[in-house]
């Protein structure tokens, strides 16, 4: 059985392997060493960590006293605010980019760090609000049983009991949303505005889109590489940042507070704000479909259909091996994390050698949306598959069931409730991709993000909002498929 | 079996897989826009040919050779149109193009042309243009624009643009040496630096710029269609950079006669008639209808570089801009 799981494993490290080995044997010319560490190599590394690190300093600052006004006490219908904040962290990059541009153009010049800063507030805020509020809610009743039998106020109950769980909270939600916008390449590509504001990751795009330097890409794929792998061992052993995107257990809930409702209302109205002048944008002309619209909307789904298939796949045979051993954590925590673009390049420039870049096109994307989807697919199946494991593998042994019997009868059906829900997720996944088919795609291919991509670049933002908006939609039927499917089997079962 | 190929064809379909009598043609964004010329081109050609032709809009001219090195012989395309005479010598060097075979005598172009693989099809020279009604102290040569001239400009990225290449040839041509110091001061005159030319012109003609780099053809646009002479190029005493647009056809292409038959169209009276009057540039057939307001242009000197010249140093001459650009 754990030969299945290993399947999944040896995937990862052979495209880890391949990206390696395509990277070390780029195609083209290159110049002397020396000559990639210039003056704009420094410029590009240090606005991309100075970049992450106020990213992750204001998500984290403007997450906490949401995280914990919200955390106080349950209240009704909290499982709608948990959903909208989900709904921001699997969101397609380029809804949110947009959505910041149609509200904020008139206040700010959105093409420039503070756009950036700004999208990236919006992606990470609420995933970070959603930790912390998270970790708060573990605060043992007993503690705060003890703290009101000894009349602690509120401000030292606060400092004795939540202000360590917050703290501990904080280095891990901090390196991970640095991480994350570290790595980040839709957000500073739509938004940079020029070269001063490129960090490494659209320097590798750059070098092999715009110099064909593929030697300079795989420098500055080994250099971001690098640093986020140290970044990432800062992490330390890894700590909980599964999204709780299972349904949750129903509490028992009051009205929210004032200073609840407040937070509330502020956040959501924060939130919801680019996405109704994004909505305002897209019907204030009417829609004129294309030919390459509708191919574009064919390749999309077939991409993300065989992503989501790939995913599933990945993620149902490693959720088969519940063992945790440390290599496979790094793995799985390590491909959320891990610079999309140096995989692709490194695969990329390896299929440009053996001569079928361009007919491989679709197969790649599929592999390298599938791998980035499964890690965050995974959570939820693990935990239901070690769930039967504690409740059945006595008995299995019982009845000497062999591997095969025990997946089949035992582990499969635990999973397959589970597998239409996280085939829809990582379809919204891939869905939303721009920068893996941006990179690898011919000049003809075009995808639903790369025309949304191609519709801003050439300022037609309410063309671009237009395509958005459809992207958005077929986000969000994939998750009612997801919900109607969750639904049936829980009433089966 | 029978639902496997139905597949395969299905997919060929969505991906579009080229046709026999398909001709694909890599251009810039600008060429196949509504207003510019690829339409017009499309529909006179076709109408003699019996093929299909498709255009596929990329950034701009130089993204097109950065394309052609990344797709080499793999590529769909059987025409490359929109490289400009800087590039000539580097795209050549790629050996992926077919010689035309054409007798290109009777063209006026700015300098002589005798290249085996580009045809030309117009030209034009690079040019900052201003609003007249909102820009009193224009600057009258580039030293005074990069120097003293308080005017903010938007312009477009070198490795992307041929207009923007067009600038930092210009700037090489009249600073040489110190051009990296030009580049810094330009810099703080700088709004934003756009990947293609489209953007640029059209975040200019929102007013976030006092002047932008384009064409001393482009106010030949406003005159005829916007009944307007506010827009105007500005003349510079140094000289303006001149730009040849050209077109190749690609040897890996299963057309060859057809791309060699559509190249010889692009220098015909039928096509040459188009080139003015959608893309704004001088068409190469002197006796080719023009726009009336061509004739109220500025007609400044002509600096240029040999392409040999520009594919030896382009890549430090980029370099050297990017160092200035990012701080």
């Amino acid at each position: 059985m754990v030969w299945l799981s290993k399947l999944t494993t040896f995937t990862i490290l052979l495209t880890l392997a391949l990206a390696g080995v395509g990277l070390y044997l780029h195609p083209g010319y290159g110049y002397p060493w020396s000559d990639y560490f210039d003056a704009w190599f420094l410029k590009i590394v240090q606005f991309s960590i100075w970049q992450a690190f106020l990213s992750a300093l204001f998500s984290v600052i403007l997450a906490i006293p949401f995280a914990v006004v919200y955390a106080s006490k349950p209240f009704t219908g909290q499982w709608l605010l948990k959903g909208l904040l989900n709904l921001f962290f699997i969101m397609p990059v380029l809804t949110v980019i947009l959505g910041v541009v149609t509200a904020y153009s008139d206040f700010i010049d959105v093409f420039s760090l503070q756009g950036i800063l700004l999208a990236h507030l919006y992606l990470n805020v609420p995933y970070a609000v959603r930790i912390f509020w998270q970790r708060l809610s573990f605060v043992s009743q007993t503690h705060l049983n003890v703290a009101q039998t000894l009349h602690l106020s509120t401000w030292r109950s606060f400092w004795w009991i939540k202000r360590p769980v917050l703290v501990s909270a904080l280095r891990p939600v901090f390196v991970l949303v640095f991480l994350l916008c570290f790595s980040s390449f839709t957000v500073v590509l739509s938004l940079g505005g020029g070269p001063a504001n490129t960090n490494l990751e659209v320097a590798i795009f750059q070098a092999l889109k715009f110099d064909f330097d593929p030697k300079a890409g795989a420098i500055y794929a080994a250099v971001h590489g690098i640093l986020a792998m140290s970044i990432m061992l800062l992490l330390g052993r890894r700590e909980h940042f599964g999204m709780e995107i299972n349904r949750a257990q129903a509490q028992r809930a009051t009205v929210p507070t004032k200073m609840q409702f407040l937070a509330i209302a502020t956040l959501v109205v924060v939130l919801v704000y680019p996405l109704l002048t994004l909505l305002a944008h897209a019907f204030s002309a009417p829609f004129t479909g294309s030919e390459r619209l509708w191919r574009g909307i064919i390749t999309s789904l077939l991409l993300a259909l065989g992503s989501g298939l790939f995913a599933t796949l990945l993620a149902t045979l490693r959720s088969l091996d519940t063992s945790q051993h440390r290599l496979l954590r790094f793995l799985d925590f390590g491909l959320m994390v891990l610079p999309v673009m140096v995989i692709s390049t490194g695969l990329f420039l390896f299929a440009l050698k053996l001569n079928i870049a361009f007919k491989a096109t679709i197969p790649l994307i599929i592999w390298l949306n599938g791998l980035m989807a499964m890690p965050i697919v995974l959570g939820p199946l693990t935990s239901r598959v070690q769930a039967y494991r504690e409740s059945y593998s006595r008995l299995a042994d019982t009845l000497a069931m062999s591997d095969w019997s025990k997946v089949r009868y035992v582990y499969l059906p635990a999973a397959a409730h589970l597998l239409p829900w996280s085939l829809m997720l990582a379809m919204v996944l891939s869905v939303g991709d721009l920068g893996v088919a941006a990179l690898i795609g011919s000049a003809q291919f075009v995808t639903l993000p790369i025309l949304i991509y191609q519709a801003m670049g050439s300022y037609q933002m309410v063309l671009a909002s237009q395509l958005t908006l459809l992207l958005l939609l077929m986000c969000v039927i994939f998750l009612l498929i997801a919900e109607w499917f969750g639904d049936r089997t829980l009433r089966r079962h | 079996m029978t639902s496997l190929r139905f597949k395969c064809i299905l997919l060929a379909g969505f991906i579009g897989v080229a046709n026999a009598d398909d001709l694909t043609i890599y251009t810039y964004e600008s060429f196949t826009s509504e207003w510019g010329p690829g339409p017009v081109l499309e529909e006179k050609f076709e109408a003699v040919c019996e093929c299909d032709v498709r255009f596929v809009g990329l950034e701009d001219g130089v993204a097109l050779l950065n394309r052609l090195r990344l797709e080499g012989s793999q590529t769909e395309a059987d025409i490359i149109l929109g490289l400009d005479d800087g590039l000539v010598a580097e795209a050549t060097q790629l050996n992926l193009l077919a010689e035309h075979g054409l007798s290109l005598s009777g063209l006026s172009l700015p300098y002589s042309w005798k290249d085996r693989y580009f045809v030309p099809y117009d030209y034009g020279h690079f040019a900052f243009v201003y609003d007249d009604t909102r820009v009193s102290q224009v600057p009258s040569s580039l030293r005074e624009l990069v120097e003293t001239s308080d005017v903010s400009i938007i312009y477009q990225d070198p490795r992307v643009s041929t207009v923007g290449q067009g600038l930092m040839l210009w700037i090489k041509s009249v600073y040489g040496a110190n051009s990296g110091d030009a580049w810094t001061k330009l810099q703080k005159k700088t709004v934003t630096v756009t990947p293609g030319w489209s953007e640029a012109y059209a975040l200019f003609q929102e007013g976030k710029s006092d002047m932008v780099l384009s064409y001393a053809t482009s106010p030949a646009y406003h005159l005829t269609w916007e009944d307007t002479d506010k827009y105007k190029a500005a003349e510079f005493s140094e000289g303006h950079y001149v730009q040849i647009e050209v077109a190749a056809a690609l040897a890996s292409s299963e057309n060859l006669t057809l791309a060699r038959s559509f190249l010889g169209f692009l220098v015909s009276q039928e096509a040459q008639d188009v080139f003015a009057g959608t893309n704004w540039m001088w068409p190469v057939l002197p006796g080719a209808e023009k726009p009336e307001a061509f004739g109220q242009l500025i007609a400044p000197e002509t600096l240029y570089f040999r392409s040999e010249d520009v594919a030896a140093q382009r890549r430090d001459w980029i370099k050297e801009w990017r160092n200035a650009a990012s701080q």
